[in-house]
């Protein structure tokens, strides 16, 4: 069953250039106890997204379209005063990359647990620190009763990260977002949270989305992946058909630049061009000007994600490549791109 | 970098003992602001027992001793109505205390206040807030503050209430430039995004973040506020006679300078001291709090 579902939403940012859309027209599920990652570059509004669940949005940024529901409510319609007395926090919580920054540096984990769990949940402070120490045990925190009285400041950063989480499942939300939750810690760190992550989901019946540039954590824990350029959710799948069977060219190139070990000498593959500016983004795909596979329909249609037919599973995506899209797309006619600088497929490094 | 499962290091020692401890240590290894601290503490305990120590009352006239210099009777001499000297000083000292005391804090309570919602909420109320500091700042502050006196009248209350409104832009200034940087931390967002109410985010949350440099502020506005509340007195808009007040001895003392200096040096250093006392104080919490200097 769904827990969360996004329906054709859009957000957009008031800027001096003009209105920029950060987020287009999305729609997805995130099914009850699953890991959706939301993948993307820098840019591609992954965290503008993960910023409209709780409406955290900058001053300029507002929704501009679309619902978010979840549980029967829409969010996009709550006041900022009902999301805070009934969804923040309770219902669905919010991490964040870095850990040291996450903590109140005058406070001790302890009393920092106690406060959130006390704020929603009806236990006097003994019972509540009962649960703040049993939460720190869950998440591997070693000697919880005894550390509980630790300052932040004391802990690595990876023991942070779990009191992080640890604060933010405490009420047993929902939903739980986590932006780029491992993006400051050490590999083995990382490998270690996303295995917290992937047990919590699971223990705590718990709902996570994750979003990260980085498809390596993606593989290790999200059941379903969202993949987001420009603003567009251009191909929602299950993880190992999306990795397997990429349907979107951007999917696939992201994939094709992923470093591998054995592959320093010849440098990485990159894709050519840049992510487009999204106060003018380019008629047609918003992709169409990077993709190797664009033909002149592309730079007349723009496509929303459809289901790919004759796959067993759930697999969207926005290109009209796929047979879902009966457009004309016709390979055999190969685009004339003119003058079009953005054109110019480009083998250095994009954007440098 | 170090593997989760660490073992206790003196770093977590440290830890256990909690960050005030450790600034406590850190303080005092500061030798000059330990010497400040001792200096007040010794002014303030004079202070409190005024009424033991004091030889004489600090109003009583004794027209066989008029202008007497220094001596085992009057250890600082007296003054031309034959009052001892030393008696009103330690008097003195008492009511410029209340008086820079009462409005410091008041100065740092709505200073504090106006700064820290400022800083948080940012936009329009920023705007409106600091501007209105801004007006209150672009007065030198003994203008604004003779101007005040003019407009309710000199007493030992009115010149704190005056002092208190002097100082409140200061404070307003550190508190919002502090917690304006401190708003976008992401732990300040993640008790947003907690479900934290607002009054709760600012006031056990960012103000104690925020309390370093306030705590250095008040310091040293209390060493103005000594030499501020001295100076009105010696302008003679501050405390009225017979009470005493070190401004006004001060002021007294300067007619006479040639022939009884003691009416002038005494009094002079009396309000010398706390002002050193504040100012060391100060400036060691200053290092004590910066961050760069954490580590050393």
């Amino acid at each position: 069953m769904a827990r969360l579902s996004v329906n054709e939403l859009s957000v957009t940012y008031r800027t001096e250039g003009g209105d920029l859309t950060a987020v287009d027209n999305v729609s997805f599920d995130v099914l009850d106890n699953e890991i959706f990652g939301i993948v993307g570059e820098s840019g591609c509004g992954k965290s503008t997204l993960g910023d409209t669940f709780l409406q955290l949005l900058d001053e300029n940024g507002h929704i501009s379209g679309g619902s978010i529901t979840y549980d029967g409510t829409n969010l996009a319609a709550l006041s900022e005063k009902e999301l805070a007395e009934n969804v923040r926090g309770s219902e669905i919580s919010m991490i964040f990359q870095d850990p040291n920054a996450s903590l109140d540096p005058v406070y001790t984990v302890g009393q920092q647990l106690i406060e959130t769990i006390t704020k929603h949940l009806n236990l006097d402070r003994s019972a509540a620190r009962e649960r703040a120490i049993k939460i720190l045990d869950d998440v591997g925190i070693p000697d919880p009763g005894d550390r509980i009285d630790d300052y932040p400041h004391s802990f690595s950063g990876g023991q942070l990260q779990r009191i992080v989480i640890a604060i933010a499942l405490s009420c047993e939300p929902g939903l739980l977002i986590a932006d780029e939750p491992t993006t400051g810690l050490d590999v083995s760190i990382q490998a270690q949270i996303l295995d917290l992550l992937n047990d919590l989901a699971g223990s705590h019946e718990t709902s996570i989305i994750l979003i990260t540039h980085n498809l390596g954590v993606v593989a290790e824990v999200c059941d379903r992946v969202g993949v987001m350029y420009a603003g567009n959710m251009v191909e929602i799948a299950p993880v190992e058909p999306l990795f397997e069977s990429p349907e979107h060219p951007y999917t696939r190139a992201l994939l094709e630049s992923i470093p591998e070990r054995h592959g320093i000498k010849e440098g990485l593959t990159v894709i050519p061009g840049h992510p487009p500016d999204l106060r003018h983004p380019p008629d047609g795909c918003r992709y169409n000007p990077r993709c190797p596979d664009a033909r002149e329909v592309c730079q007349r249609i723009h496509p929303d994600n459809r289901e790919v037919p004759g796959t067993a599973h759930s697999h969207r995506a926005a290109c009209v490549k796929h047979t879902g899209f009966d457009l004309g797309y016709d390979d055999s006619v190969p685009l004339d791109r003119g003058d079009d600088t953005q054109a110019t497929p480009r083998t250095d490094g994009g954007d440098r | 970098m170090s593997a989760e499962t660490e073992t206790p290091t003196s770093e977590i020692d440290q830890g256990e003992a909690g960050p005030t401890r450790q600034f406590l240590r850190q303080f005092s290894e500061n030798r000059i602001a330990i010497f400040g601290l001792g200096l007040l503490g010794f002014l303030l305990l004079l202070t409190l027992l005024a009424d033991i120590i004091a030889p004489y009352s600090a109003t009583e006239q004794n027209y066989d001793a008029v202008l007497v210099g220094p001596s085992l009777d009057h250890p600082m001499g007296t003054d031309e109505l034959g009052r001892d000297l030393f008696s009103r000083i330690l008097f003195g000292y008492r009511i410029i205390f209340t008086i820079t005391i009462t409005g410091v804090l008041a100065a740092f309570v709505t200073g504090t206040l106006l700064g820290l919602t400022a800083g948080y909420y940012g936009s329009w109320l920023d705007e409106g807030l600091m501007r209105g500091v801004d007006i209150l700042m672009s007065f030198p502050s003994l203008i604004l503050a003779l101007a005040l006196i003019a407009a309710i009248g000199p007493s030992q209350w009115g010149i704190a209430l005056v002092l208190g409104i002097a100082y409140t832009p200061i404070f307003a200034r550190v508190a919002r430039s502090e917690s304006v940087s401190l708003s976008n931390e992401t732990f300040i967002r993640s008790l947003e995004i907690r479900g934290v109410s607002t009054p709760r985010i600012l006031v056990a949350h960012m103000f104690p973040n925020i309390l370093g440099p306030l705590i250095v502020t008040v310091t040293l506005q209390l060493a103005f506020g000594i030499l501020t509340t001295a100076t009105l007195s010696f302008l003679g808009v501050g405390v009225q006679p017979p009470t005493p007040s070190l401004g006004l001895m001060l002021a007294d003392g300067k007619d006479l300078i040639t022939t009884a200096w003691w009416m002038s040096i005494f009094p002079g250093i009396a309000i010398m001291l706390p002002v050193i006392a504040f100012n060391t104080i100060g400036d060691g919490l200053r290092d004590t709090f910066d961050p760069k200097q954490v580590n050393n």
